[in-house]
C-alpha cells in the first residue's frame, strides 16, 4: 500500500495532483486538496459549535447544537466518500495501518517522513472519524427517545433515548481526547520535522521531502463519482428527515381530539398555565378536583357536571399514560407532603433552583407555577430544552 | 335586483342593525334583571342597583376570604379599565364593559366567578344586591 520510494522513485511517483492550477515548485508538493481542506476547517467549525453548545449551552442551545450536529453528520457524508474516491492524501486506504505499524511509530520506531497521514496520525483520522459517526448516531436516538423530536421521534422510548444520551455525553469527551491527540500529534510532528503542518492544511502544499520520505501512491480523485454518491446521499438523507418530520411522537399524543379539550382548555387555563395531564398521578389529579373551592389559595369551584368530565379526563391522561421527559422525570418525584403542586416535585426543584427570586418578582412571571412564561411549549406537555425563552424582565 | 328589492334589503339589514348591536347589552340586561327580580325576592323594599356600592365592594379591602385574595383589585386590579393579573401571571381582560363588550354577557359565567371570587375576598356568596350593583358598577363605566 505505502511507497516508500528511494530518491530516483521519487521523482517518477508525482504526488498527484487533482488540481491542475496548484501550485507546484521544486520546493513544495500539493499534498491536501482543496475539498479535503474545506472539508477539514469545516469540520473544525462544526464540531467547535456542537462541543461548545453540547457541553455549555444545554438546553437552550439546542437547536444551534442540532444545526451544527447535522453539519458533522453531513461533512461525515463527504469525508466516508472522498475517503473512498478522493486523491491518494485523503483515501482511508493509505491512512489504514495495521496496530503493529500504529505501534511502532507510538515507539518511535517508525521515524520516517509520511507525506499523508503517518500510521499514528492515521489511526487517530479513524478514530476520530468514527467517535463522530457514533456522535450523530446516539445525538439522533437521545433526540427521538427523550426530546421526542427528529427523525425517530415515532420509534423510540424515553429510556432508549436517556441511555443513547449517556452515550452521547461520554462520546463526546473521547472526540475531545481525540482532538487532543490530533493537535499533539500534529505539534510534534511539526516540530520534529521542523515543517508548519497547520499551514500544509491551509495552503495544501508540503514541503518536498527529503529522500527516505514515505511519498503517495498515484491515485487520481473520481470527481464526478464523489459528487454524484454525495449529492445522491444527502438527498436520501433529506428524504429521510423529511418523510419523518412531524410524525406523532411514540410518547405524546394530542389531546385536541379529546371532546372535553376545549373544556379543560377553558376552565382550567382561564387563571393559570393550563398544566398539561402528564404533570401529575390520576389520584393527585382526583385530589386537586375534590378540593377546588381551596385550591392554591383561591376559590375554583365548578359546576359538578363540567367538574366530572375534566377529572374523567385528567384521570384517563395522568402521568402514567405518557411517555415524555417532563412524565418520566416528574413521576414518583411528587412531595407527598404536597401531592398537588408540581412545584414541590424534587425533579422540578432541581432543574428551577437557578429560578432566582428576581425571576420571580418580574411581572412576566409572577409565579413559579407560571410555567408558560419561560416554557413555550408548557401547554403541549413538552418542555423542550429548546423551547425555553426566559422573558427580559425576568433574565438576570 | 332591482332596484326596489335592493332598497328593501339595505332597510332590512338597517333595521337588522340595532338588534345585532343589542344583543350583548340585550344579554346583559336579562342577567341583571335576574339579579334585581332576586333581590327583590329576598328584601321588598329593593331600591335598584347602585354602580357607587358596586365601586366600594370592588375598592373596598375586605380580607375575610382567603388570605392572599382579600380585595378584588388583588387580581383585577385598582383600574377596571385596565387589564389585571392572577396570581398565577394570567391576564385578566378589563371589567369594565366599555373596555371588553363581552363581559356580563353568559350567565353561566357571571354565576361561576361571583361565586368562586366572593368566597376568595368575602369569604361568602354575594347577593344578589351585591352583584347587581357590581356590574352595574363595570358597565357603567
Amino acid at each position: 500500500m505505502f511507497v516508500a520510494p528511494r530518491r530516483s522513485q521519487a521523482r517518477q511517483v508525482r504526488t498527484p495532483s487533482d488540481q491542475p492550477s496548484a501550485p507546484s515548485s521544486d520546493t513544495e508538493v500539493p499534498v491536501w486538496d482543496l475539498p479535503t481542506r474545506l472539508f477539514h476547517w469545516a469540520l473544525v467549525l462544526a464540531v467547535s459549535v456542537t462541543l461548545g453548545t453540547g457541553l455549555f449551552g444545554m438546553p437552550q442551545r439546542l437547536n444551534l447544537h442540532l444545526l451544527a450536529g447535522g453539519s458533522v453528520a453531513v461533512l461525515l457524508v463527504f469525508r466516508l466518500i472522498w475517503g473512498l474516491v478522493g486523491p491518494a492524501a485523503s483515501r482511508f486506504s493509505t491512512a489504514l495501518a495495521s496496530p503493529r505499524r500504529v505501534l511502532d511509530r507510538l515507539r518511535r520506531a517508525d521515524t520516517a517522513t509520511y507525506l499523508g497521514h503517518n500510521p499514528l496520525a492515521g489511526a487517530v483520522l479513524f478514530g476520530l472519524l468514527g467517535l463522530l459517526g457514533l456522535l450523530v448516531v446516539t445525538g439522533l436516538v437521545s433526540l427521538g427517545g427523550e426530546e421526542q423530536r427528529g427523525p425517530l421521534a415515532a420509534s423510540l422510548s424515553w429510556t432508549t433515548g436517556r441511555r443513547a444520551h449517556g452515550l452521547h455525553e461520554l462520546l463526546a469527551w473521547g472526540v475531545i481526547g481525540a482532538v487532543v491527540l490530533h493537535l499533539g500529534g500534529m505539534l510534534i510532528e511539526s516540530l520534529h520535522l521542523r515543517e508548519n503542518l497547520p499551514a500544509a492544511m491551509v495552503t495544501g502544499l508540503r514541503r518536498r521531502p527529503d529522500a527516505g520520505a514515505v511519498e503517495l501512491p498515484a491515485l487520481r480523485p473520481r470527481r464526478t463519482l464523489g459528487a454524484v454518491a454525495f449529492v445522491a446521499l444527502v438527498l436520501l438523507g433529506g428524504a429521510w428527515l423529511a418523510s419523518t418530520w412531524g410524525t406523532a411522537p411514540s410518547g405524546w399524543s394530542s389531546l385536541d381530539e379529546h371532546p372535553d379539550q376545549a373544556l379543560f382548555e377553558a376552565e382550567c387555563g382561564s387563571c393559570h398555565t393550563l398544566y398539561h395531564p402528564s404533570l401529575l398521578a390520576a389520584d393527585e389529579w382526583t385530589l386537586v378536583m375534590q378540593t377546588l373551592d381551596e385550591h392554591f389559595g383561591e376559590d375554583a369551584s365548578l359546576m359538578p357536571e363540567p367538574a366530572e368530565r375534566i377529572t374523567a379526563l385528567l384521570i384517563e391522561h395522568g402521568n402514567g399514560t405518557w411517555d415524555t421527559e417532563a412524565a418520566n422525570e416528574l413521576r414518583g418525584q411528587q412531595d407527598p407532603a404536597e401531592p398537588m403542586a408540581v412545584t414541590s416535585n424534587r425533579w422540578w426543584a432541581e432543574h428551577h433552583r437557578d429560578l432566582e427570586e428576581a425571576a420571580l418578582a418580574s411581572p412576566d412571571v409572577r409565579s413559579p407555577g407560571n410555567c408558560e412564561a419561560c416554557h413555550l411549549d408548557a401547554v403541549q406537555g413538552r418542555f423542550g430544552g429548546h423551547r425555553i425563552d426566559v422573558p427580559r424582565s425576568a433574565q438576570p | 335586483m332591482k332596484p326596489t328589492s335592493a332598497l328593501l334589503a339595505a332597510l332590512a339589514l338597517l333595521a337588522a342593525l340595532p338588534v345585532l348591536a343589542a344583543s350583548a347589552p340585550g344579554a346583559r340586561a336579562a342577567i341583571l334583571d335576574g339579579f334585581a327580580e332576586r333581590a327583590r325576592a329576598a328584601d321588598p323594599g329593593f331600591e335598584g342597583f347602585d354602580g357607587e356600592r358596586g365601586r366600594a365592594l370592588f375598592e373596598g379591602d375586605w380580607g375575610l376570604g382567603k388570605p392572599d385574595t382579600p380585595s378584588c383589585t388583588t387580581c383585577h386590579g385598582p383600574d377596571p379599565r385596565r387589564a389585571g393579573q392572577t396570581r398565577a401571571g394570567k391576564t385578566i381582560e378589563p371589567l369594565a364593559v366599555s373596555v371588553t363588550p363581552s363581559r356580563f354577557t353568559d350567565p353561566d359565567e357571571v354565576a361561576k366567578w361571583f361565586f368562586r371570587n366572593c368566597r376568595s375576598v368575602l369569604g361568602r356568596e354575594c347577593t344578589a344586591q351585591e352583584q347587581g350593583d357590581f356590574m352595574t358598577f363595570a358597565t357603567g363605566l
